[in-house]
């Protein structure tokens, strides 16, 4: 006898999908109430993944079988602390997108009011499911669910965004083919899709020269997918160019949710055993580091603020995936496995959110894309400006915000390996942040506008409530969820990941 | 009362006495050293490490760039000037042009599909090259 | 012995800025009320931090914790004889501060004053919290909190030259907190504590080889360029672009102490004296400071503007309190934690002087001002005190701390007998460039025959400079005025035991 729980995984999929359809039919009746649609199924969404984790943590894994058929020959569902976590990052971030998009859509593109909702939530459909899923198979369908949807909404502009998402798209195909490739070799050596099977299955076939091939597959496939450094090319266009709340979707959730399937892959089909029988996370460790350096170096460059974010976004999957590199060899109980990654990818979440949307404010209210453009804006949009301050000095990493908590994991699990060359990377990657985003903040307040001599002139002009309250909401965040990883309050889920995959310091 | 206690008050009666007498303050050797060499010492290296910040910017703006233009200046730096004076002139202003040059900055978009997917082929190249390698090292 | 309490006071007393910089930014419209708020957070402040005084002499630990960040690392305040001292002085001093800048800002109608209350307020949270706070990574937080929230008052102005300084300043300092990290985290690896522990973290040289130990230490300096030793000190002068009251209090107290508590902090708490002769290390740091204490001086010279001039001294003066503690004996030691305090009031005397000169008469370089003390009788003889303080003179505080750093180096023997006579130079250099400002004050006439709508300065200003010129006398008389003396006794019979 499942409990209602149980059934939410699927549940959360079916009512998002449904819900597209309903927005593309409530659309043509009434343009204004796509938005509410959106907004009242993610957040019925966000409530359901909130009870999820709930049950993952007090009762164990679910296992959700798709229609009654059994694994391996039916789809199964898996949620286990790691996804019910990321799920709820992703439905928050979804939430407060959607609540910034009802008034910035309006402004941005008046006549694609339906078709973007339609694809939003087919977006946020398709991350929901890449999350629940445990068949590898089903993992790819919904990946390529959620990139059409991306594809769509970062061309929704027209014009140069075309071009960006006609990037993205050639580049994300290949990225799809990759995936699909490393599926279709372990399917031919193992003859099973489900993800736990795989597990159970191929152990002792990690000398097959076709099972590493595949594991190759999948790390170039969902290194493009999630902006690994050199894969990262598509990434700062799209960014730039797609609407904000998409840009914050994008850096805060799509490529984490890459990164997340890039996980699922390593620790789940494949595992601890495999993973340290091949050097591959140690080079996964240097790459990260060269695509951190790298990728703050080129976001100094930029003089587009939103291009910026999007190096810097770089830079940051930089940080997650060198503490996934990290996460084998370090054992400490605290910050050993996946804890800092995990923390990294809600904390990623919630800075770059905040600043993507605040970049939006600023293209909303005066279409203002420049960094040298922002003189005086400190004192128009004062709240605007106070919230990317506070993001943008957490990403700096200034205690106690949320980016100086996973800078100090990631550089206890750099020690705990003993790898010390990260322990300066992490430093000097710190400085680099400080560069550029202190540029911004130097703007916004400390220039004065040209011509502009008296003070009061400038008057206040700032965004409509409905999208000051999620940039807000999320800028308060990043103090406060610093606060509370320090306070360690979360730890359970991270514990209870590291066990799931033999990671934690108590296993070893 | 310790010696060294002594010898202040001494400096300060002393101080105190040259300046009634000469209208001036004593020391003045000492006073023009700080004002000159050393204040010029401390200049040059805070100018320098200024300049260092400066060149990391400047450079981080287009790193591709920013090299050839660097590596240019070098190769006329080595290339020895004629001896004619005018060629001498020649050289030092193309050197000054060449200073001035900036990187321009990355432009705005790149459809750089080519790049990333033969990327994309090299990593595959190498991964399958290192597959066959330790296929044959392997006993 | 020593025993534990468990209070709220230390976060009473740190949460005081940290409420009233929101009621600053309330109240930004209403001047009045605006500065009231500042004045009564900051009495408040004293009153909350003095009261801890008679429980800490008595030989108790004040401490309040909060969670634990990593095992062994618990967020909270530990407030010991020790950090009581620079928050009683950072907290009164405050007081002060805020009635002078009151009289500054509106005399001189500066723009952003709420931003600038409001950032001043959060910069004393920083600073009481360093000196609260009970291990190193409670440290680090309010020394960054510290580093951020005094960038817009450096940049105060928004002139090019205010926003250079506020970028080598920020520049300096937010890389030199990335060390700091670094040192923090290293040592945590190490021991796997960072609290504060009379005489070093035991555990620390056995865990860690003699070159890991050296190196963690050169971090560690590196991380404390809020000390300003040289040849990381240029942040100082150029911060000097801010409005006089941030130079006075942050940058001749709550800044730059910061940097040189934490290098007390890390000297005699986490590596312990016993470890640091073993090491070498105080040798080291001897030699580092001796340097920085001449060619401060030697700059002082050279320069021209009294602000700039004073922010030399005060390099000179920071690196006095580092000779000190570097030295390693009873004396030393002692005399580095006194002049905490009585540095602090010297030159926040001297500082405010310069503020209320440029005030009432516009005039910034020392050349400019002959002929001023027979105008601002009150600010030039409170300028004299300062003045002389520095220079090791009685009837002031400097003759007092002067005194035991040079017992100090006859205590630690060897090598270090020399060092008295260096100081005799340093004092010497002290004079050559403060007597002349003096002289040139009272004594010489201006070319011009002098403004004569120059008069003294506001009363809000002319009473803080009193008020701390005065203290800086008592000192010299009663040098446990607000238990000074007292707490630094109880802080050195903590870490070495009695006097011996």
């Amino acid at each position: 006898m499942l409990c209602a729980v149980e059934h939410f995984p699927v549940l959360i999929i079916v009512i998002s999908l449904l819900s597209a359809f309903t927005i593309f039919i409530a659309g043509w009746l009434n343009k204004k109430s796509c938005c509410f649609i959106s907004f009242a199924t993610i957040l019925v969404q966000l409530v359901m993944s909130i009870f999820i984790l709930h049950h993952v943590l007090t009762a164990g894994t679910i296992n959700y079988w798709l229609g009654g058929w059994s694994p391996p020959w039916g789809i199964e569902y898996v949620v286990d602390a790691l996804n019910a976590y990321v799920l709820v990052i992703l439905l928050f971030l979804a939430l407060v997108c959607v609540m910034y998009s009802k008034r910035n859509i309006e402004h941005e593109l008046p006549h694609k009011i339906v078709s973007f909702y339609v694809l939003y939530q087919l977006l946020v459909t398709g991350l929901c499911g890449v999350t629940v899923t445990g068949d590898i198979f089903n993992m790819y369908v919904f990946v390529e669910i959620f990139s059409l949807s991306a594809y769509a909404l970062i061309a929704s502009r027209g014009k140069i965004a075309l071009k960006a998402s006609y990037t993205y798209l050639i580049l994300g195909s290949i990225g799809a083919c990759f995936f699909l490739l490393g599926i279709g070799f372990l399917y031919s050596v193992t003859g099973t899709l489900n993800m736990h099977d795989l597990s159970l299955l191929l152990p002792p076939l990690y000398g097959n020269r076709m099972v590493q091939a595949a594991f190759g597959f999948f790390i170039i496939g969902l290194g493009i997918k999630m902006a690994l450094f050199p894969l990262h090319t598509w990434l700062p266009d799209a960014h730039s160019f797609a609407p904000a709340e998409i840009s914050a979707m994008l850096s805060g959730i799509i490529i984490e949710v890459s990164t997340y399937a890039f996980i699922r892959v390593c620790f789940s089909v494949y595992t601890v055993n495999f993973l340290k029988l091949l050097p591959i996370f140690d080079i996964l460790c240097w790459v990260a580091a060269s695509g951190i350096i790298i990728g703050s170096v080129l976001a100094i460059a930029q003089d587009n603020l939103k291009r910026m974010l999007a190096y810097s976004s770089v830079s940051q999957m930089g940080y997650i995936m060198l503490a996934v590199g990290l996460s084998v060899s370090s054992h400490n109980e605290l910050w050993g496995g996946l804890t800092p990654a995990l923390m990294h990818i809600l904390n990623h979440a919630l800075m770059k959110g905040c600043l993507f949307l605040v970049a939006g404010a600023f293209i909303y209210k005066a279409d203002l894309w420049n960094i040298s453009d922002f003189r005086g804006l400190g004192r128009k949009m004062p709240y605007t400006c106070a919230a990317f301050s506070l993001a943008a000095i957490s990403m700096i990493g200034v205690p106690p915000s949320v980016g100086f908590v996973s800078k100090l994991y990631i550089i206890l699990a750099s020690l705990d390996s003993g790898k010390f060359v990260f322990v300066a990377i992490m430093l000097i990657s710190t400085l680099l942040n400080l560069v550029y985003f202190w540029r911004v903040i130097e703007t916004m307040y400390m220039k004065q506008e040209e011509g502009a001599h008296d003070h009061s002139s400038s008057r206040r002009d700032e965004v409509p409530a409905s999208m000051l309250i999620p940039i807000l909401i999320l800028a308060s965040l990043c103090i406060i969820v610093g606060i509370i990883w320090l306070a360690e309050i979360p730890m359970p889920i991270m514990d209870s990941v590291n066990s799931l995959f033999g990671l934690s310091g108590g296993m070893t | 009362m310790m010696i060294d206690e002594i010898l202040m008050y001494a400096f300060v009666v002393f101080w105190v006495a040259w300046v009634a007498v000469s209208k001036k303050e004593p020391g003045r050797w000492l006073i023009r050293f700080c004002e000159g060499p050393l204040t010029t010492f401390a200049t040059f290296i805070d100018w320098n490490v200024g300049r260092m910040a400066g060149f990391f910017v400047w450079f981080s703006r287009n790193p591709a760039a920013a090299l050839s233009i660097k590596g240019e200046e070098m190769k006329l730096r080595v290339e020895i000037p004629g001896v004619t004076p005018e060629k001498a002139a020649e050289y030092e202003r193309e050197l000054e042009e060449l200073r001035k040059r900036q990187p321009v900055g990355e432009p705005m978009v790149r459809l750089n599909i080519g790049t990333a997917m033969l990327l994309v082929l090299l990593f595959i190249a190498l991964y399958l090259i290192t597959i066959l390698i330790r296929g044959w090292l392997a006993p | 012995m020593t025993a534990t309490i468990e209070s709220m006071q230390p976060t009473f007393a740190i949460m005081c800025p940290a409420i009233v910089s929101i009621l600053i930014l309330l109240f930004g419209k209403w001047p009045n009320i605006r500065e009231s708020w500042t004045l009564i957070a900051a009495i408040a402040q004293f009153l909350i931090v003095i009261s801890m005084a008679p429980v800490i002499l008595a030989g108790n630990i004040i401490e309040c914790t909060f969670f634990t960040m990593l095992p062994g690392v618990d967020f909270g305040f530990s407030v010991d004889a020790f950090g009581l001292i620079f928050a009683i002085t950072s907290s009164f001093l405050w007081i002060l501060v805020s009635l002078y800048s009151i009289g500054y800002m509106r005399s001189l109608n500066e723009h952003a004053q709420t931003r600038f209350y409001f950032f001043f307020a959060l910069a004393i949270f920083g600073a009481v919290g360093i000196a609260m706070s009970g291990n190193l990574f409670t440290m680090f937080i309010f020394y960054e909190i510290l580093t951020v929230s005094t960038y817009p008052l450096v940049a105060h102005e928004q002139t090019p030259v205010a926003l250079a300084a506020g970028r080598k300043y920020l520049a300096y300092l937010l890389t030199s907190g990335t060390f700091f990290l670094a040192a923090i985290v290293l040592t945590y690896y190490f021991s796997g504590t960072t609290d504060f522990v009379n005489g070093g973290i035991p555990n620390l040289a056995s865990e860690a080889s003699r070159a890991a130990l050296m190196v963690l230490f050169v971090i560690f300096l590196l991380g404390f360029m809020k000390a300003a030793w040289m040849p990381f000190h240029s942040w100082l002068p150029t911060a000097m672009a801010a409005p006089t009251p941030v130079s006075a209090l942050l940058h001749a107290v709550a800044v730059v102490k910061a940097g040189v508590f934490g290098i007390i902090r890390v000297v005699c708490y986490i590596y312990g004296v016993d470890l640091m002769s073993a090491l070498g290390l105080g040798l080291a740091l001897v030699c580092l400071a001796t340097f920085t204490l001449i060619v401060a001086n030697l700059f002082a010279l050279a320069q021209d503007n009294l602000k700039r001039r004073l922010a030399y001294s005060t390099i000179n003066q920071l690196s006095l309190i580092i000779f000190g503690v570097a030295l390693l004996s009873y004396e030393g030691i002692e005399g580095a934690m006194m002049h905490i305090p009585f540095h602090g009031f010297m030159k926040i005397t001297l500082f405010m002087c310069a503020g209320a000169i440029m005030v009432a008469s516009g005039k910034k370089n020392i050349s400019e001002m002959a002929g001023i003390g027979k105008k601002m009788p009150v600010t030039m003889i409170a300028f004299t005190i300062g003045a002389l303080g520095m220079c090791a003179l009685p009837p002031t505080a400097g003759y007092i701390t002067h005194h035991l750093f040079v017992h100090g180096c006859e205590e630690a023997g060897g090598s270090m007998t020399i060092f008295p006579y260096i100081l005799l130079i340093v004092a010497i250099l002290d004079v050559m460039y403060f007597f002349p400002i003096i002289y040139t004050a009272f004594f010489k006439k201006s070319k011009d025959g002098g403004d004569r709508r120059i008069q003294e300065a506001p009363i809000f200003m002319l009473i803080p400079i009193a008020i701390t010129a005065t203290v800086s006398i008592i000192f010299y008389f009663y040098p446990d005025l607000f238990y000074i003396s007292d707490l630094v006794h109880t802080a050195i019979s903590g870490l070495m035991g009695g006097h011996p």
